[in-house]
């Protein structure tokens, strides 16, 4: 099975010069957590994941031994985020990340995240344009329900502040 | 033979000072081919003590490595510089005399590098509670692990060379080299008052921020600091004492090692991973390197030269020793000082044997350690550590600090280093000179 069958087209794109609030804003509606830096032609230029907005807002030099100095930090997270409210796309954005092309086997998909610890990897073609992406969960529900007896469906969410 | 060892040398030197190529890659390549071409044997290569590997320097620059490694884990640096900021009571100029006597002490017992990897992000901390520019502290820093290296003989590496090479112990740098430091220091800091001490004020309330912190939140394991000071305080204790009691320093710090490895109850495969093994295999390269170098008759060359420029006699060296501070402060500044003091070691050993007459390979401790002689040895420490402050490529340590401020968002240029570095360079160089004449030549007090 090709990458190509089971991959999202459905994706968050954002321009490199996109601030931080709308970044965030994009992310925060979106499953997976990740938007994708494309330039006019849908070049892929870098991802934006949830995880790198909040590493932008942690100064390079903080650690969780220097973070347990605080004994309250909100003051110093609310300066921080005042520092990042200029940053674009295109300085938060991770340049160097791997990716599929979408002619290539579901079996490379699924060792290449179970090696490297992937959630989701971008699909694009041989001149780097956006076509899809594909995720853990993607690629679990078609190997079930391919290659087994049962279909995986819906589980349901329990909400536990009901509880 | 000769000209294939010159070869090597000269492009590992050339390299190593481009950086183009990692130093490593360029010391194991240039060792490869020495020993490849039979410039000098296997067997001379890891056996033999005028050519080879100096494994006294190995093994000490590993143990110290593992029992510093042991240390950081347990947050003790990052809780002694929470301390301090709040001794000052958030005071930025007292700040930062004291981050620099931390750090000067702390890379005069430990390492240069993981002092001020340690203490680059509670400086970067403190600035941004006070406000204020993060840059002349972390110059400052760099400085300080610079010069306190050079106070003790496992400070610095090149002070571990020298040591190995002409047999001195802890205490003879202790007795000759910490007062030299100690003065330079207290002058720097003088310096440093005059240009810092009225420019650096911030509003009450920024300082509050300071005392605010929480410093015993630092400490991540009680007992094994507990452990680790103790086994540092008989580590130390024996470099003291490993003249008296005929060790090598390598084989005391070895001991305190593998005691605090075994009594940490940390694993020795994560310790061991965090040696850091490029600085190892750089030195192994860089020795076979110039043991080819010695064997085929260069640095006696070398040594002939520099005979004729200085005219050293048997009983006074005093040109000599002048022209090897400067000279060593001036190489050290521009290249690593490792491959500088790896270069000079042999070269003045060769040279006692010249002023001496002695015959190759004949010379004794006598001879190395004569009276006449040790302010060259100085001379080459002294130069070789505070030249590191000349340039930001000039020390390990200024290389990180440069690194880790750009990280934070305040890039050091190359031009600001040279700004407060080669000042401070040229005034310690200067006083340690003032300090070798006065000290050996006028009150000869070896």
């Amino acid at each position: 099975m090709d990458v190509s069958e089971c991959m999202r087209t459905k994706l968050v794109l954002a321009k490199p010069d996109c601030d931080y609030k709308r970044l965030l804003c994009k992310i925060a509606d979106s499953v997976p957590r990740l938007a994708y830096v494309v330039d006019d032609n849908y070049k892929l230029l870098g991802i934006v994941s949830a995880v790198d907005l909040l590493k932008v807002i942690l100064p390079s030099y903080m650690s969780v031994g220097l973070a347990r100095s605080f004994s309250d930090g909100t003051e110093f997270l609310q300066k921080q985020v005042e520092r990042v409210k200029d940053k674009r796309a295109e300085d938060i954005m991770v340049k160097k990340f791997s990716f599929l092309h979408p002619h290539h086997q579901l079996l490379k998909a699924d060792a290449m995240i179970a090696e490297k610890g992937f959630n989701t990897l971008p699909v694009i073609d041989e001149k780097g344009k956006l076509l899809g992406e594909i995720t853990r969960l993607d690629i679990l529900v078609n190997l079930v329900n391919n290659c087994s007896d049962y279909n995986v469906d819906d589980a349901g969410l329990v909400d536990l502040s009901l509880l | 033979m000769f000209w294939t060892a010159t070869s090597i040398f000269l492009v590992a030197y050339a390299l190593i000072i481009s950086e183009k190529i990692h130093k490593t890659k360029v010391a194991m390549f240039g060792a490869a081919l020495t020993l490849i071409t039979k410039v000098l044997l296997q067997d001379e290569a890891f056996n033999s003590m005028d050519l080879g590997v100096d494994w006294n320097v190995i093994f000490l620059l590993i143990s110290m490595m593992v029992i510093i490694n042991i240390m950081t884990k347990t947050g003790v640096f990052q809780y002694v510089a929470i301390k301090c900021a709040k001794v000052a009571k958030g005071e930025p100029f007292r700040i930062m005399i004291l981050f620099a006597i931390i750090t000067a002490v702390g890379s005069a017992f430990l390492d240069n590098v993981t002092t001020v990897l340690l203490l680059v992000p509670v400086t970067l901390l403190i600035a941004e509670q006070l406000e204020i520019n993060p840059i002349p502290y972390l110059i400052t820093e760099a400085l300080a692990s610079n010069i306190g290296g050079t106070a003790t003989l496992i400070g610095d590496p090149p002070n571990i060379m020298i040591a190995s090479k002409a047999g001195l112990s802890f205490m003879d740098f202790i007795f000759h080299l910490t007062p030299a430091i100690i003065i330079i220091f207290l002058f720097w800091m003088l310096a440093w008052k005059v240009l810092f001490g009225k420019r650096l004020h911030v509003r009450e309330d920024l300082k509050k921020k300071v005392m605010s912190l929480q410093e015993n939140e630092q400490i991540t394991d009680s007992a094994l600091l507990k452990k680790s000071l103790i086994i540092l305080g008989f580590t130390i204790l024996g470099f003291m004492l490993h003249g008296f009691f005929h060790y090598e320093p390598a084989t005391v710090a070895l001991m305190g090692a593998a005691t605090l490895l075994l009594v940490s109850g940390e694993e020795p495969q994560s310790i061991l991973a965090e040696v850091e093994w490029p600085t190892i295999f750089f030195f192994i390269g860089l020795f076979i390197i110039i043991g080819g170098i010695v064997k085929v008759g260069l640095v006696e060359d070398m040594s002939r030269a520099m005979i004729a420029v200085t005219n050293p006699q048997p009983q006074d060296m005093t040109i000599l020793a002048m022209v090897m501070l400067w000279f060593s402060a001036i190489c050290s500044a521009i290249v690593d000082n490792i491959p500088f003091v790896a270069t000079m070691n042999p070269l003045l050993i060769d040279m006692i044997h010249k002023i001496y007459g002695l015959q190759s390979g004949t010379a004794t401790a006598e001879h190395i350690q004569h009276m006449a002689m040790m302010p060259v040895w100085w001379s080459l420490a002294l130069g070789a550590c505070l030249g590191g402050n000349g340039s930001p490529i000039g020390a390990s340590a200024n290389v990180i600090v440069v690194g880790l401020s750009e990280k934070a968002g305040y890039k050091i240029s190359f031009t600001q280093f040279l700004k407060y570095g080669v000042p401070v360079m040229i005034m310690t160089v200067f006083l340690a000179m003032i300090y070798i004449y006065v000290r050996y030549y006028l009150l000869k007090w070896y």
